[in-house]
């Protein structure tokens, strides 16, 4: 059933091609000239100081790689980055969750929905995550605007502790990251023909068929990238946890006492550079499996 | 740890939202006129990076306009410098700056590392300061002190834990605790707690310091910066907690539902140092020597509640000034003062063993 979808959609890409008539655009030899400068300018300044980071990390005065053997052996390097990638794992999950209907919602709605669903999702996106910080720790705090309410429903005898623990967080950063992850979701739904989903409703199937056999397997590429953007970005979050975390440490506030407070910029370097091939292996997994679900697609 | 100082909150009163705009003035006058005078090294300004705000404001008064009346040299703040950025100045052999307010303890691990100009006593006048603020390499200059903060909702000051001790015993002063999320103060406080004497403090007993920890685990939330800390205690998310005076000291005064005492405080001070490669040595052993002048170091307590290391100072100050001051001789009769150079020696285990119990 997936593959017929996946079918559909490729034939469907394949009748937009031959529609345009026009070859995709490839860079000739004089248009590469004219990437010389950004070229440039990330191997000055992003390629070579990660090379450097890199190279540092090996520099440690206790022995060449004493600040790998410390990361696998020494539960206080090694726990932050278990707990990052399993933090970031959980705030993908429930932005999916919520993103999903959201954005399912906001691709079937025209005129001015459109425009307040589009205004609804993007003033978030445009507010600092420093003040949307601030704003889950009045609403989560003990007295906060939660619990208060909480209260007095009657739902509670005594106020929950929300805010400085992993729950409070997880909500923040899911909140935080909601746009990254509707707006790819959104960019792929608005491209699913709504002739696909009627001729599936002709041709006999329920809406939960529908939605499951057809609308979901489409939806996929905004759902795949989504994911990956809240997944690398949530990695790197530094203000939320420190405003609204529990004792657990992220890796970016363990990095940051390194290289300030301890002045172990080998370990440090060491700790960023792990980060960075974890996430790199894992959007190359991303890659593969995207390209291998494609190509099966093309190829029945 | 460039924020023990209370920042004014601009969602306070009338007063406070002058001093606010006041700083933000001074912070962009700083960020403007600093950038480029770096760049020029002209010999009639100095720069000095700090840790800006109220305490700039403090520093301004009471040493920079001081020490420009009597030399004609501007001084010019700048961004605060943690240990960090001035050890990739001085490798980099790129000192730009002339002296630098920082963290007594951030100060002891540039001195050990090396990358700091020794102070030169023929032109500072070390006998005027404290003997423990007088060091080879930096000089303290003043005293500031985390202390025990409380909800007045909750506590009053008779029913409220009474020294770190009571602090830890959750079982008869039942209340969610709060404490800095890094080792240093927050072991000192926990072997406090463990009932280790005060003059037997170091080398801290971290097997005790660990054990009395464990006992709050369950009623414990960490904060992580000054601002929060004080946030903690106002909100009533927390009962009762560790804070810097600095910190409390406005909300207080603002008719927040919080109070705090200096006994068994743990002072941690603010020191300047001269990074190693200085352009103008002499010049930066004028600056320090000025800071040391008894009646600017008390100038510098009317502004802002942390005491003077030059012990004349305080025979210049009056009694409402002396009681907000951390080590004033009333306020600092039980306190503790924070042995940086034990942390400079032993930073590495006891972040690491600290660390260790947090994810543990």
């Amino acid at each position: 059933m997936v593959g017929e979808a996946r079918e559909a959609h490729a034939s469907l890409e394949r009748h937009a091609e031959t529609q345009t008539g026009v070859k995709p655009w490839s860079p000739s030899r004089g248009s590469l000239f004219l990437l010389a400068a950004p070229l440039l300018l990330l191997a000055l300044f992003f390629l070579f100081p990660l090379i450097w980071v890199f190279a540092q990390s090996f520099s440690s005065p206790r022995g060449l790689a004493d600040t790998y053997v410390r990361i696998a052996t020494d539960p206080a390097l090694r726990y932050p980055l278990f707990y990052t990638f399993q933090t970031a794992a959980i705030v993908t999950f429930c932005a999916l969750v919520l993103s999903y209907p959201v954005a399912f919602l906001i691709s079937r709605a025209q005129g001015r929905w459109l425009a307040i669903g589009m205004v609804l999702v993007l003033v978030p996106f445009w507010t600092s995550a420093v003040i949307r910080s601030y704003a889950w720790l009045v609403l989560l705090q003990r007295r906060g605007v939660v619990n208060e309410a909480l209260l007095a429903l009657g739902f509670i005898d005594r106020p929950l502790r929300l805010a400085n623990t992993d729950i409070g967080t997880h909500i923040a950063m899911a909140q935080i990251m909601l746009p990254f992850m509707i707006l790819p979701l959104l960019s792929a739904m608005r491209g699913i023909d709504p002739s696909v989903m009627r001729a599936a409703a002709i041709l006999g199937a329920n809406p939960f068929r529908q939605f499951v056999s057809v609308y979901l397997p489409l939806s996929m590429p905004g759902v795949g990238a989504g994911c990956v953007l809240v997944f690398i970005s949530t990695l790197g979050f530094y203000i939320t946890p420190a405003l609204l975390g529990s004792s657990s440490p992220m890796i970016a506030v363990a990095i940051e006492q390194q290289v300030s407070r301890l002045l172990d910029w080998p370990q440090a370097s060491a700790l960023a550079s792990v980060l960075l091939v974890l996430t790199c292996l894992l959007f190359m997994l991303y890659e593969r499996l995207n390209r291998r679900l494609a190509g099966a697609g093309e190829a029945r | 740890m460039s924020e023990r100082i209370s920042r004014p909150s601009p969602f306070a009163g009338g007063i406070s939202r002058r001093g606010f705009l006041a700083g933000t003035a001074a912070v962009t006058l700083g960020g403007s006129i600093g950038a480029p005078s770096i760049v020029r090294a002209a010999s009639d300004t100095m720069t000095v990076p700090n840790s800006g705000g109220a305490l700039e404001e403090a520093y301004k008064v009471a040493y920079f306009d001081t020490f420009t009346a009597k030399t004609g040299v501007k001084i010019l703040g700048a961004p605060y410098m943690d240990t960090a950025r001035i050890k990739a100045m001085v490798n980099a052999n790129a000192v730009d700056v002339d002296a630098v307010n920082i963290d007594f303890a951030e100060a002891a691990v540039l001195a050990k590392l090396g990358l700091l100009e020794p102070i030169d006593y023929d032109i500072v006048p070390r006998k005027a300061l404290e003997p423990w603020a007088a060091n080879d390499h930096y000089i303290v200059s003043d005293v500031a002190a985390l202390v025990m903060g409380w909800n007045t909702q909750t506590f009053t000051p008779e029913n409220r834990p009474k020294g770190w001790v009571e602090f830890f015993d959750a079982a008869t002063k039942p209340g969610q605790r709060s404490l800095w999320k890094l080792a240093p103060q927050t072991l000192e406080v926990a072997a406090l707690g463990a009932g280790v004497p005060a003059d037997k403090l170091y080398p801290l007993d971290l097997d005790a310091a660990f054990a009395t920890l464990d006992k709050i685990k369950p009623n414990l939330t960490w904060w992580t910066s000054g601002a929060q800390s004080a946030q903690l205690l106002t909100s009533g998310e927390v009962d009762v907690g560790t804070a810097w005076n600095g910190r409390l000291f406005e909300p207080k005064n603002d008719g927040a539902s919080i109070d705090y005492t200096f006994d068994q405080s743990v002072f941690t001070c603010d020191a300047f140092v001269v990074p190693k490669g200085v352009k103008d040595k002499k010049r930066a052993m004028e600056f320090l020597a000025n800071l040391v002048e008894a009646k600017n170091q008390a100038a510098f307590a009317q502004h802002i509640p942390y005491g003077p290391t030059v012990p004349a100072a305080f025979e210049l100050l009056d009694a409402k000034t002396l009681a907000l001051l951390p080590n004033s001789p009333e306020n600092g009769k039980t306190a503790v003062l924070q042995n940086v150079q034990y942390w400079a020696d032993n930073g590495d285990e006891l972040f690491g063993r600290f660390n260790k119990w947090l994810v543990g």
